[in-house]
């Protein structure tokens, strides 16, 4: 099980990554945290002529906290990011995500930009990117590009960036709620074993007004039911227009369910996936209900 | 002829004061070089000019290869070789298998047809492991498709595509055993059931994957290899396949084997790199990658359907059973269906069942053979016996616990002769089961999972008994096949003190995480009054080691153990004579006190360890006349009760040693995922006298991980073109720490009548018992939905569909 | 592919080789260093056996190639006792408590287990259980690991 022969190159400058990039012809492939690259590397899955490590990219090495946003270098590992009191602040729902991906020692090298941008449909990252909004910031030959987040995913382990680009950030928007709402977040999900990719992963934000009781922004997605990441827009209105929210979790969860056609595979059927989708739904969202007024995860 | 053995121990017990160094605690003498990273692992061993192999493997579960082009591999710098199997099949002998197939030959590289995929086809030998496999993709066969067969009823029926089309039909083996009268018992008892149970195909896939070093001497004409192997007649096997003599063969055991639990079998992967080493005169070295190793190691275990009605009365006492199972052995036999026949030896489990009906049948499929998996075929055989005697339970509306203590075999009763011919040694099961009842506190659990319930949730307890067997032999091969004849499963070990008058010791066996040099220097220790860490025992390579049969079948504390005794007292024996010589006095009026030697009445002086030990050594003019100088004796033990064939209706005695434990199981599952948690484990073992308290609780809670793995987690799965597509660990679901709950664990000794110091054996009781205790659980706790689980795996699909 | 030049420090010594690129930290570690206690287990990031610090982190070395680890400064088993010989309170808990049994996922272990201490020198079975979920032991059962961890807390940590 080891890779094909491949060349290295570990830039100094984004400038020269991209250069490498571009020399490499399409066969060129990024390593950060290198967690999920590296089996696919090494049972010839992935056949690059040259590996660009971007490891040395001080640069990427940063959490930035900005007014209306957070910024998460392409280098941050997974392990810093749930450290990170900035995470913790502003991104509740990237902290609650963040203890389900693989271990310790994953975390350790796995980055945040890294998972996002792989795009598995079982992972973790991109279900909080989409959820967040996020911003995916791409350097490439012909200069600089952001790609919001759907778009940026076009399916099973397929996304928008080109072989010649270079995930520089992922930007998280995190605007301060306004005063007197709560932003609370929950995450579960259902793996055969602790650390394995989920077969389910439901994750929730909700902004609540916790005077009136209302939810004024909601966030509900799942992953592990489709090749990508998905959101629920209609489920984000019933409970934006509820009176009393936890009263349509329930009804909420059911719509999710039914909105959703998932596959049948080697670790659950598609019968089994919608059932336990319609669970984690209704769990997460009386999970950060409960929050919200717990202030736990909240700012 | 009388058999020399060691004599057994007189009312030994755990308390017994004359055990300085038996069942104490005390760290096991290997731990050190693994801690410091130090440990001597096959894929350590470096030599000069090695080359390391990759193997090309088929991609079909059934095809003709119709042709094989080697040139652009050869072409590539660094590559040595490439054989193929057309090439070694014409050079090497089939390897063993143990059932009477003819027509049904097994070569390490498969030759004109391809069985299943991941069967290794091609192997190409270069200076490196990359290397090789950039060869190894260069390499392009033409394969003819043909019709597979995966399911093992299909296999078995008319017009079925056959595996082997020399072999007129895929049952490999079929035979119906009939112990005592089961048609009259069932035709009298007040009630009967019937019911179906699934083991799917598992295994317990060590850490380190199977890795052989061979190094062909042409100067010497012999054979060097280091394998993570753990596997009787091992060096034999190599010879034969090869075709070369046994004394050229030098199997080095002093090589640390990374896990093993029965599957480190890895004799085609020998046979193939030793040819190689041969073929091309150089070193070669081949470390399965962990895809090498889940598709085509042929390390599977067990993939049985079973059939079982059970025959009773209203008060849940069991007259009778039937069983049938069938086996999937995949595409080639080996040595795996014998794993229906090491259940013979505890058919009954640990009950009193006074007739059994058992038949087996051994299928061949398109997929990768099976071997030896940790307890031998009875972990899916207690796994029926115990949920059985559960749908008993359930039938008279008995508690089960009560089911079991109502048939099992009773302390008074032993030894115990089963149905099917073996004696069991002893055991007290009434007090074992009681012992595990208020570890788990019994009383406190119900109220738990009542409580549980009446809050919605989803909470059982199981319970779980198991018999197992320990020593081991070799009977099942003649069993299984009329035209082996062998019933000798000897163990040997030899004891050495040296002119400065310290102890060694040289065993023939390679460890797999055992601790058998803490093993045998505590039995030494013990012997001979000395500190066991000042005692070195080495592994001996095979040239110039005993008789010995690998760490197979729970045996070495049972084997090894008394073999070591027995070099021990021979030892002890000579030197009392040398120390009596030196008194004047006869050596019947002399005995051992401490280290030395003094008159038995307990007057005059002692003669001293190292006065003994230099009248050998040295001083041959103060030795006995006649005497041989030097300090060495060795001993070869066979299995206690054993060597006899079987009957002619399959009556046979199995092993010689009874181990017993009862495990009671709390589990929730999660009404929404069907996940299981564990709220409680807990068990009672008895595994006669402890030797190593540690070490024995070790065995027991790595059983039960696997155990837990068996039940909740791990399958190899074949998709319906027969590709594997559980190869990876991230498919194949080994538990981690937090799948593996924290256990609780009580012993009891109940000493054994036939070892020297009462000692059973302990390395498959967990394995056997946790997965029908764990499935128990999972079904009370399904009880309230009226239905429940017959298979292992349980998976969280299962376990939910059957909650809607 | 060319050869690249690297130089690194494992347990304090530095080496300087030339590796082609695609040679996993751990197969570098062994086969040109000779630095055999790290294991190869699964070869795909998931049993642990392989791990080692890079820089003080655990990570997984066979998913991290030896060109990655220019510069760097690597512990493998080899290095957590200073002298080679004189057993750490880890490595002498994990002997004492019977914490292994096959020793092939142990370097693993004890690499993951002396990070935890470090961070955490008191920590709970369930923490022990989280910093050790990604090294599979297939011996144990992994209750005399956790055991073993929790007594060299109690007797010195990573000292």
């Amino acid at each position: 099980m080891k890779p094909v022969d491949f060349g290295y190159v570990r830039p100094l400058t984004i400038a020269d990554a991209v250069t490498a990039l571009a020399c490499a012809q399409g066969e060129g492939k990024v390593i950060a945290g290198g967690q999920s690259l590296g089996p696919l590397l090494n049972m010839r899955l992935v056949r690059p002529a040259l590996l660009v490590d971007v490891n040395a990219l001080a640069e990427l090495a940063a959490i930035e906290e900005g007014e209306l946003e957070v910024r998460i270098g392409a280098i941050v590992r997974q392990r810093g990011a749930e450290r990170s009191a900035v995470v913790a602040g502003r991104l509740p729902l990237l902290a609650e995500a963040l203890p389900y991906i693989g271990h310790v020692q994953t975390r350790n090298r796995g980055t945040v930009v890294g998972s996002v941008v792989h795009a598995d449909p079982s992972a973790e990252l991109p279900l909080v990117a989409l959820c967040l909004d996020a911003i995916v910031e791409i350097v490439g030959p012909a200069g600089n590009r952001e790609a919001s987040i759907p778009d940026f995913y076009e399916g099973y382990l397929s996304t928008d960036l080109a072989p010649d680009e270079l995930a520089v950030a992922v930007r998280f928007p995190a605007p301060a709620p306004p005063s007197g709402i709560v932003r609370a977040a929950a995450f579960a999900e259902m793996a055969r074993r602790e650390g394995d990719f989920a077969i389910v992963a439901a994750a929730a934000q909700l902004d609540v007004d916790v005077a009136a009781r209302r939810v004024v922004d909601a966030r509900v997605g799942l992953t592990g039911v489709a090749g990508v990441p998905l959101r629920f827009a209609a489920a984000e209105t019933a409970l934006r227009n509820a009176a009393e929210p936890p009263r349509v979790f329930a009804s909420v969860a059911e719509t999710v369910s039914d909105e959703i056609d998932p596959d049948s595979d080697l670790h659950a059927t598609a019968a089994y996936r919608r059932s336990v989708a319609r669970v984690l739904v209704s769990r997460v969202l009386e999970r950060a209900w409960l929050r919200a007024f717990a202030g736990e995860n909240g700012p | 002829m009388i058999v020399e053995r060691p004599a057994p121990a007189v009312e030994t017990t755990a308390e017994s004061p004359k055990h300085r160094y038996i069942g104490k605690k005390r760290r096991a003498v290997e731990h050190r070089r693994f801690v410091l990273g130090r440990g001597k692992f096959a894929g350590d061993v470096t030599l000069p000019h090695l080359h390391h192999v990759a193997i090309v493997s088929s991609p079909h579960a059934h095809a003709r290869i119709l042709g094989i082009d080697v040139s652009a591999a050869l072409a590539l710098p660094g590559v040595l070789g490439v054989v193929t199997g057309d090439e070694l099949c014409a050079q090497t002998k089939p390897l063993r298998q143990y059932l009477d197939m003819p027509g049904v030959d097994w070569f390490p590289l498969a030759g004109a047809v391809a069985r299943y995929a991941g069967e290794w086809v091609v192997a190409v030998v270069a200076t490196d492991r990359a290397i090789a496999e950039d060869a190894a993709e260069l390499v392009e066969v033409t394969y003819e498709p043909l019709p597979a067969v995966l399911d093992p009823e299909r296999a078995m029926a008319d017009g079925s595509p056959p595996v082997h089309a020399s072999h007129p039909s895929n049952v490999m083996y079929h035979r119906t055993f009939v112990w005592g009268d089961v048609d009259a018992h069932f035709a009298a008892a007040e009630r009967t059931l019937q019911a179906r149970y699934r083991w799917h195909r598992s295994a317990t896939v060590p850490i380190e994957t199977f890795a052989v070093v061979a190094a062909w001497d042409v100067g010497t004409n012999m054979l060097d290899v280091w394998a993570s192997i753990q596997m009787p007649q091992y060096p034999e096997q190599l010879a034969t396949a090869l075709g070369i003599p046994l004394n050229g063969v030098r199997v080095h055991f002093d090589v640390d084997v990374g896990g093993s639990y029965g599957v480190k079998r890895g004799i085609k992967h020998s046979v193939l790199t030793a040819y190689l080493s041969r073929r091309f005169r150089v070193p070669v070295k081949f470390v399965e990658d962990r895809l090498e190793n889940m598709r085509g190691g042929d390390m599977h275990g067990p993939d049985r359907i079973f059939d079982v009605e059970a025959a009773f009365g209203d008060d849940g006492v069991v007259r009778s059973l039937k069983i049938r199972t069938i086996d999937d052995e995949g595409a080639y036999p080996g040595r795996s269906p014998l794993q229906m026949g090491k259940p013979v030896g505890a058919i009954v489990g640990a009950y009193k069942i006074a007739s059994v009906r058992y038949e087996v049948v051994a299928v061949v499929t398109n997929k990768a053979g099976q071997v030896a998996v940790r307890g031998f075929g009875q972990a899916p055989t207690n796994f029926v016996l115990e949920l059985t005697m559960d749908r008993v339970a359930a039938a008279v509306g008995i508690d089960r616990l009560e089911v079991r203590r109502r048939n099992f075999i009773q302390p008074q009763d032993f030894p115990y002769t089963i149905p099917s011919g073996t004696e069991y040694d002893s055991g007290d099961y009434p007090t074992v089961l009681g012992k595990a009842e208020r570890l788990a506190d019994v009383d406190a659990l119900i109220r738990w999972r009542d409580d549980a319930r009446a809050h919605g949730r989803v909470a059982g307890i199981g319970v779980a008994s198991c018999i197992e067997p320990g020593g081991g032999n070799a009977i099942f091969q003649a069993l299984f096949n009329p035209k082996d004849d062998s019933t000798t499963f000897p163990e040997g070990c030899q004891v050495k003190i040296d002119r400065h008058g310290t102890v060694s010791a040289q065993i023939g066996v390679a460890s797999s995480g055992q601790a058998h040099e803490t093993l045998v220097s505590a039995v030494l220790g013990e012997e001979f009054a000395i500190d066991p860490d000042q005692i070195r025992v080495i592994h001996a390579d095979s040239l110039a080691g005993l008789p010995s049969q690998s760490p197979v079948a729970s045996r070495m504390a049972i084997m090894l153990g008394d073999a070591s005794v027995g070099a021990a007292r021979r030892l002890k024996a000579k030197m009392l004579e040398i120390a009596a010589y030196r008194l004047g006095m006869s050596p019947s009026d002399c005995v051992w006190d401490g280290t030395g030697v003094r008159r038995a009445d307990g007057t005059g002086e002692i003669v001293s360890w190292m006065e003994m030990v230099r009248i050998a050594h040295v001083t041959y003019h103060k030795l006995p006349p006649g005497m041989d100088p030097g300090l060495q004796a060795q001993f070869v033990l066979e299995v206690q009760n054993s060597g006899r064939l079987p009957t002619p209706d399959g009556r046979v005695q199995m092993y010689p040693c009874q181990s017993f434990s009862a495990h009671v199981v709390a589990v929730e599952i999660d009404r929404g995922t069907g996940k299981v948690s564990f709220h409680k484990y807990a068990l009672a073992h008895d595994c006669g006298t402890v030797i190593n308290p540690d070490i024995v609780r070790g065995m027991v809670m790595g059983g039960i991980a696997h155990g837990i793995g068996a039940a909740l987690y791990e399958r190899f799965v074949y998709d319906d073109n027969g590709q594997l597509i559980t190869q990876t660990f991230a498919d194949y679901m080994m538990p981690t720490t937090h799948e593996v709950p924290p256990v609780e664990m009580v012993e009891h000794e109940t000493p054994s009548p036939l070892t020297t110091m009462g000692q059973k054996g302990v390395g498959e009781g967990g394995y056997m018992s946790t997965p029908a205790a764990v499935v128990s659980a999972i079904n009370d706790a399904l009880a309230p939905f009226g239905t429940r689980i017959d298979h292992a795996p349980a998976t969280p699909v299962d376990l939910l569909e059957r909650m809607r | 592919m060319n050869d690249y030049a690297i130089s690194v420090i494992v347990n304090g010594v530095t080496y300087e080789r030339r590796i082609p690129p695609r040679r996993s930290l751990v197969d570098f570690l062994r086969d040109d260093l000779a630095l055999t206690g790290t294991h190869v287990g699964c070869e795909h990031g998931i049993c642990g056996a392989c791990t080692v610090m890079l820089d003080g982190v655990p990570i997984r070395s066979c998913i991290v190639y030896a060109v990655q680890a220019d510069g760097a400064s690597i512990t493998t088993v080899e290095g957590l006792s200073p002298d080679g010989s004189t057993l750490t309170p880890l490595q002498d808990a994990f002997v004492e408590c019977h914490g292994l049994q096959c020793g092939f996922c142990t370097p693993g272990m004890l690499i993951a287990a002396t990070a935890l201490l470090r961070e955490k020198p008191d920590p709970s079975a369930d923490e022990i259980r989280d910093e050790l979920g990604g090294n599979i032991c297939r011996c144990t059962g992994y209750q005399q690991i956790v055991e073993a961890v929790q007594l060299a807390a109690r007797t010195g940590g990573t000292r």
